[in-house]
């Protein structure tokens, strides 16, 4: 685990979840990363949006 | 991969992370010249063990030299071989020996965006560069300053380096970097299509912010445009006048037009 990682329900990281806060990302605004397996999204942490997505969809969590 | 894909090995062998490109299997001498001499342009060859090398080594003996002709080894080989095979092909890749683990390779192979992917990579510690292998088989550069300690004083281990979670993240012992900042500071298609995908929002405002800290400035070093900066990364200042454009734009070391892009 890095100093930035949530520690996550051993379930969940069976899962291949992981959230973490990157260490080189700080030309964009402050935010955290959820990983699943290969898919990603990032949350702001000044409001909670979707700031953008490297994947398409990115942002429609649906699930 | 619409392109050809062949791949030298023993028969039997399992075609194991390379099976997501369906290749046509070629075990002999004889079929790889057959498949040299008649496969178009644009073709992937995946060269295993040494009976592989041997194949292709022999294959390419009396045909001719073809463009956008790829050749993949899954193993380093002497410099003479790599001599040998930079000459016929026009590129020649190596997978690195730090890479993704097998399933991991796999699930990257069968996507499509695979090229926003880092498949693996080497850490020249006389060059200052990291040289990465994205999933469609390119190379993309980025110098280790990039990876500038974290906020907590983490630095980048650069002896202990690994490719992990899918091709997402690179690890430099407790140090985690996204590949995609990576890509976004370093491949200029695909910052575009970031870009195109973020739709309203603070545009300018990301922009002159990732500049800035791309430069590593902070705002109290912009002297009196320190406020103003500020004021257009908050989005508080959606169309700035040209001539504090320019002057920030001037500040940042950039023209007005980048800065508009970055």
């Amino acid at each position: 685990m890095t100093p930035f990682d949530l520690d996550l329900p051993a379930r969940w990281k069976a899962g291949r979840w992981k959230v973490n806060i990157r260490d080189n990302e700080t030309i964009d605004e402050p935010h955290v990363t959820i990983l699943r397996g290969p898919d990603v999204w990032r949350v702001s942490l000044r409001d909670g949006r979707f700031p953008h997505s490297p994947v398409e969809g990115e942002g429609e969590c649906d699930d | 991969m619409t392109n050809p894909v062949f791949i030298l090995h023993r028969p039997g062998a399992e075609d194991g992370v390379f099976g997501a490109f369906h290749p046509k299997r070629l075990s002999s001498e004889k079929a790889v010249r057959r498949q040299l001499l008649s496969a178009g342009t644009g073709a992937l060859w995946i060269a295993t063990g040494r009976d592989g090398l041997r194949w292709m080594a022999r294959g390419l003996v009396g045909t001719p030299r073809r463009r956008r002709r790829t050749l993949l080894l899954t193993e380093a080989v002497r410099e003479g071989t790599l001599t040998l095979f930079t000459h016929w092909f026009e590129r020649v890749v190596v997978l690195p020996r730090s890479r993704l683990a097998g399933d991991e390779l796999v699930e990257v192979f069968a996507r499509e965006d695979r090229a926003d992917f880092c498949i693996g990579g080497t850490i020249d510690l006389d060059l200052d560069v990291a040289v990465l292998l994205r999933g469609d088989l390119s190379i993309i550069t980025a110098p280790l300053s990039d990876f500038s300690p974290s906020g907590d004083g983490t630095c980048p281990d650069f002896q202990s380096f690994d490719v992990v979670d899918s091709g997402r993240t690179l690890r430099f012992g407790r140090y985690e970097a996204a590949f995609d900042a990576v890509l976004y500071l370093h491949d200029a298609e695909f910052r575009r299509r970031i870009r195109d995908r973020r739709a309203g929002g603070n545009p300018l405002g990301a922009s002159v912010r990732r500049l800035r800290k791309q430069r590593g400035l902070r705002l109290d070093a912009l002297g009196s445009l320190a406020k103003t900066v500020a004021r257009i990364e908050r989005g508080e200042v959606r169309r700035p006048r040209r001539t504090t454009l320019e002057a920030v734009a001037e500040r940042l070391g950039t023209t007005v037009e980048e800065l508009a892009q970055f």
